[in-house]
């Protein structure tokens, strides 16, 4: 939580969301990334970029640079954002906020998603294979969704 | 942030007072033998919690409190003592013998959880001499990590480090657990030790 990894070696990064937000990116050479954002926009406080969708997507991209990674392939796959509960807070939820901040960033970006699971009332543990991208939704041990 | 030791003492008076309230009116509401163990009264950093509640399905029950202090509870029951618990209560109305949870199973434990939650903040409104309200309990059966992660993105909008009141409730003759944690805001609960 509130934080990327970054890999080159086959690895498969794991993490749990609920209404935040799990962003994979993955170029054509084995180079990924995973983050588990918290909130859609920095507050501006230091080494928090894992935290928020607008630092973390730009500070996964730059890593990602720093292991030669072809920056002009990444893609993206998306999931999380569920609304747990009903907070008595005005407007949209936080998952929702996450998820479009999240689309938002990664437009700016420049990186097609080409795979996104999110929204819905439900917890989500996301399996992101860094080698080929693949993205693999369960609850428990069972398999929701293969993106 | 320094705490002095008349506040930890303080705190811990806190503490004890809102789980001797649960244990009490729990016992009384299931007829048996409710213990409630003050274990952590600690900062911990957020992004820690989930990892420490783990990935194993819960149901959870929430709520927001608010008044000197406010805050945010969270129940989790492993999914076991949950059932035992709805079982319990519905006396064999429902049998669900499936891994989900029925309404009315969900509702009984939701009772259960508006029980919890509703006497530990009394306990504290009593100490403190204070009004606190406390909002509908939401329940929900979902993996734990992904069920605490709304609540420590709210704490998270404000501050990194979050303060809380973690409480183990058990029936050990009957191989119930459920874990409970209090999030106080902590401007408010200092403003409100004060009254102690």
């Amino acid at each position: 939580m509130a934080e990327y990894i970054v890999s080159n070696s086959n690895s498969v990064l794991i993490t749990t969301v609920g209404s935040c937000v799990a962003i994979g990116l993955f170029d054509n050479n084995g180079i990924g990334a995973l983050a588990h954002i918290m909130l859609p926009e920095t507050d501006g406080k230091a080494n928090q970029d894992g935290k928020f969708a607008d630092t973390a997507i730009p500070a996964m991209i730059e890593e990602m640079r720093k292991m030669n990674a072809n920056l002009n392939t990444i893609k993206a796959k998306i999931a999380g954002g569920a609304k747990m509960f009903s907070f008595p807070t005005n407007g949209a939820s936080v998952g929702d906020r996450n998820v479009e901040k999240t689309i938002e960033v990664l437009k700016k970006h420049k990186i097609r998603i080409i795979g996104e699971d999110v929204g819905q009332n439900y917890g989500r543990t996301v399996e992101f294979h860094v080698s080929d991208g693949k993205m693999v939704i369960k609850k428990s041990n069972e398999v929701l969704k293969v993106l | 942030m320094r705490l002095d030791l008349n506040k930890l003492v303080k705190l811990n008076h806190m503490a004890k007072e809102g789980a001797g309230n649960v244990a009490a009116n729990l016992s009384q509401m299931l007829g048996i033998d409710v213990e409630m163990r003050v274990s952590k009264i600690e900062f911990v950093d957020i992004p820690d919690l989930p990892e420490a509640i783990g990935d194993v399905e819960v149901v959870g029950v929430y709520l927001m409190f608010y008044g000197v202090p406010s805050g945010f509870l969270v129940v989790l029951f492993p999914t076991s003592s949950a059932k035992k618990i709805s079982q319990m209560l519905l006396m064999g109305i429902e049998e669900n013998g499936s891994d989900g949870f029925s309404e009315m199973e969900i509702s009984a434990i939701s009772e259960v959880g508006n029980i919890i939650t509703s006497s530990f903040i009394d306990g504290w409104a009593n100490l403190l001499k204070s009004e606190i309200n406390i909002s509908t309990p939401q329940t929900i059966h979902d993996i734990g990590s992904a069920v605490i992660d709304p609540v420590l993105i709210e704490i998270g909008k404000q501050v990194d480090n979050a303060f809380v009141f973690n409480s183990m409730i058990s029936a050990k003759n009957e191989d119930i657990h459920c874990e409970l944690y209090v999030f106080p805001d902590l401007d408010k609960l200092m403003e409100a030790i004060e009254n102690i």
